[in-house]
């Protein structure tokens, strides 16, 4: 019967599709080294780590990639976390993932990940040396990609995004913090397919292509004119200072915490904090945003003239 | 005397380092906690408006957020002059609950739990760990148990992420939320939101009934030597958390040699003989002579100060006399609140209407300056503030691990983690185990501990104080 035999086709044909499918996914490709170095950071960026749905944290640590350092997650500490560290390090092969900012400042002290025989590893050290042995480089967060909270003006320790401190090419996943799936959709895109299509930011157009505000669910509110007065209100929320117009990302699809909730949602503006200029070129975060920039202050226009896009795509 | 450094230290907030000095016996007779970085938070916030504070300092800490929100929120208030109704005072206490309830299931599987668990126990975690790593490791913890807590290990990661979806329910998004402000909640409780915020405690409760208390438990009658290893200076402070009006709290207070007394934030000093800041003008110096911390040693009427779940315990309960503070029961403090704070939200549910004033009440009189002083899942948080011109003219920040990881003070005294390491016996000088055991215990976050505040006749803190 030809029914029959088409049947078995199928689900021959279907498994071996499965198979090839189940080959390409991370659980059964050999796992990537993975190095997560914190910098001058609040933590926060891991700690949004921690809270990602699909997949969960202990698919991301036991299938996606082999954690060899994560400072926050690691059994290990002192020496035995650092050799673990050196010796993938030397082998040249691992994925790089760094939290918070470059301190530049006081010779790199404002920021020492470990130090051994009294030598301090400074972040700013550490960064030139693990970069040009990294297959790839993804500064999680807003601080690690643009200095972020952490450089915030006057910058006191002279924070910096890591692009601006190695040569090497570097993804930006900024956010304040990280959103887990733009993390876990860009590693699972250098696992799967190489790098990823970047802005002129540097940042996968995947996530950040578009603006909040091409999304937003209130849209209609800000086409008719119609404004919030006060946080809470539910329509646009332009007034009350939101950045979403001049602010990539998919936060009105993709929402935050196990996908239930984002800013605006919750009847506030969004801060524009996957934007270089975050936060001081969102501040006042309540006053309509052109009329922020001229308050923003020296260091912010500092900030923004050193911004990835005046530099060639390295 | 030999020396040990163990750097970094990890799973926890933030980069911290600790120098161990040992006699020819193994026992610790000095350490020294170095706080490995620094942001300047103060300065940043100097010029700004009194509202950007919130979600400001919200990014002091990615841990405990909302710590840091809920205090700069009832600061900014007593600043603009803002009162919170009953219904703000019951929703923003549900939502800094959640915030304890994310931070101790966390601290104790994701941080602490590892130290009791043999390496090989977790080997999926970490490729690099080879099997010598812990020699003479004490495991008193059979096959299966080890992983009954490995499961447990996996399943805290489930709830402690439920912790913060419900936080997100009202937060919009966390770390670092935005529904809390000074005006108020912006996202009101209706019963769509009510059923999922207590859907979600309840998962959460079940955890806690289920693994977290028997776990802390079985690690206590396991490890029964950790009772008194890692005892601290035996003196408490907390700067009281929940509203008493509304039930379940735990009071203000201080508890020095079993003697409890009422609490006086003018008694608040911060010295920095030992930490890299020069002093008279307190700029960071990295290479300051002697120092050797970022983090300063806040001092309560010249003495350090423990605080956290234990400090609270210790307070709201009135022990006196007896020694209690060690490893386990620091451990043990941590998860008898997070059952204790998951009923009190619970309670606080039933009285949430659905609709009510979400908005602060203008009622008072704007202020130039203020302090706010409440304890945080690590501890007492002082945030103040003076406005001049209408922007911040200064802003302090004085966070628990402040206290609990201060370096040495002007005279020596040690701070309480410090304290807590010294006369400590080491088994195996290359794999000192009980170092990470003592020192986790107090849950440490180094992110928050650094901070920069003006000292030349401004240490002392002066604000109007209507704690």
């Amino acid at each position: 019967m030809g029914g029959r035999d088409q049947f078995q086709d199928f689900c021959t044909g279907f498994r071996e599709e499965l198979d090839s499918l189940a080959r390409a996914l991370p659980d059964s490709t050999p796992r990537p080294a993975f190095i997560w170095l914190e910098a001058n950071a609040c933590s926060g960026d891991s700690i949004s780590m921690l809270n990602t749905v699909q997949p969960n944290l202990g698919q991301l640590l036991c299938k996606m990639v082999s954690v060899i350092y994560w400072s926050a997650l690691m059994p290990d500490q002192g020496t035995a976390a650092v050799d673990n560290l050196m010796a993938t390090a030397a082998s040249g092969d691992f994925i790089l993932a760094v939290e918070g900012a470059i301190a530049v400042g006081g010779r790199g002290r404002f920021a020492v990940p470990f130090r051994i025989d009294g030598y301090n590893f400074t972040s700013l050290e550490l960064i030139r040396w693990l970069a040009p042995k990294a297959r790839y480089i993804i500064a999680v967060g807003t601080c690690a990609s643009f200095g972020g909270p952490s450089a915030a003006r006057p910058n006191p320790s002279d924070s910096r995004g890591v692009w601006e401190v190695v040569s090497e090419p570097v993804i930006n996943v900024p956010g304040c913090p990280v959103n887990p799936d733009w993390f876990t959709g860009t590693l699972y895109h250098l696992i799967r397919f190489g790098p990823p299509e970047l802005d002129r930011y540097r940042r996968p157009t995947l996530f950040y292509g578009e603006t909040i505000h091409a999304h937003c669910q209130r849209r209609s509110y800000f086409d008719n004119g119609i404004f919030a007065k006060k946080l809470g209100d539910p329509e646009c929320m332009y007034n009350l200072g939101c950045m979403g117009p001049v602010t990539g990302s998919d936060c009105p699809y993709r929402l935050w915490n196990n996908h239930l909730n984002w800013p605006v949602k919750a009847s506030t503006p969004c801060i524009g904090c996957t934007k270089s200029g975050f936060p001081d070129r969102s501040t006042p975060f309540l006053t309509p945003f052109p009329e922020k920039l001229p308050r923003a202050g020296r260091g912010a226009g500092e900030r923004s003239s050193r911004c990835p896009r005046s530099r060639s795509v390295r | 005397m030999p020396k040990i450094t163990i750097s970094p230290i990890t799973r926890i907030s933030g980069l911290l380092s600790i120098d161990i000095m040992l006699d020819s016996n193994r026992v610790v007779q000095e350490a020294n906690c170095s706080g490995e970085q620094f942001r300047g938070f103060e300065l940043m916030l100097k010029g700004r408006q009194p509202e950007d504070a919130v979600y400001f300092t919200e990014r002091i800490c990615g841990i405990c957020s909302m710590a840091h929100g809920y205090t700069s929120t009832r600061l900014v208030r007593k600043i603009l002059g803002l009162e919170p109704t009953p219904e703000i005072v019951l929703l923003e206490q549900c939502l800094l609950g959640a915030e304890f309830l994310q931070n101790h299931i966390r601290h104790f599987y994701l941080l602490a739990l590892p130290d009791y668990l043999p390496a090989a126990a977790l080997p999926r975690i970490n490729q690099g760990l080879s099997p010598e790593t812990a020699p003479g490791f004490d495991v008193n913890v059979s096959q299966a148990q080890q992983h009954m807590l490995l499961e447990h290990y996996f399943r805290a990661m489930e709830a402690s992420r439920k912790c913060h979806e419900m936080l997100a329910v009202f937060g919009g998004k966390i770390p670092h939320q935005h529904g809390m402000t000074a005006a108020g909640v912006a996202v009101i409780p209706t019963a769509s939101r009510q059923v999922q915020f207590r859907s979600l405690l309840h998962q959460v409760q079940d955890f806690i009934h289920e693994a977290f208390l028997p776990d802390l438990h079985f690690i206590a009658e396991r490890y029964p030597d950790y009772e008194t290893i890692g005892a601290g200076p035996n003196r408490f402070l907390c700067f009281g958390l929940f509203d008493p009006r509304y039930g379940g709290h735990f009071p203000a207070g201080i508890m020095v040699d079993g003697r409890p007394q009422t609490i006086n934030p003018r008694a608040i000093r911060e010295d920095i003989r030992y930490s890299w800041y020069q002093e008279t003008t307190e700029n960071p110096l990295p290479e300051k002579p002697g120092a050797y911390s970022w983090v300063k040693a806040p001092r309560y009427q010249g003495l350090a100060f423990e605080g956290g779940p234990l400090a609270r315990k210790v307070i709201a309960s009135g022990l006196t006399g007896t020694t209690i503070a060690g490893t386990i029961p620091r451990l043990a403090a941590r998860a008898e609140e997070a059952a204790l704070i998951a009923s009190w939200m619970e309670e606080w549910m039933n009285y949430l209407p659905q609709t009510g004033r979400y908005t602060a009440q203008p009622t008072g009189v704007p202020r130039s300056d203020a302090i706010q002083i409440n304890d945080a899942p690590r501890g007492p948080l002082l945030h103040a503030m003076m406005v001049s011109g209408g922007t911040i003219g200064r802003y302090t920040v004085i966070t628990p691990s402040t206290w609990n990881f201060s370096p040495k003070d002007d005279h020596g005294e040690r701070g309480p983690a410090e304290a807590a390491l010294v006369g400590t016996v080491l088994a195996d000088i290359k794999h000192p185990l009980e170092v990470g055991r003592i020192i986790r215990a107090f849950d440490p976050c180094l992110s928050c501990a650094t901070h920069f505040i003006a000292r030349q006749g401004e240490n002392q803190i002066h604000f109007d104080l209507e704690v």
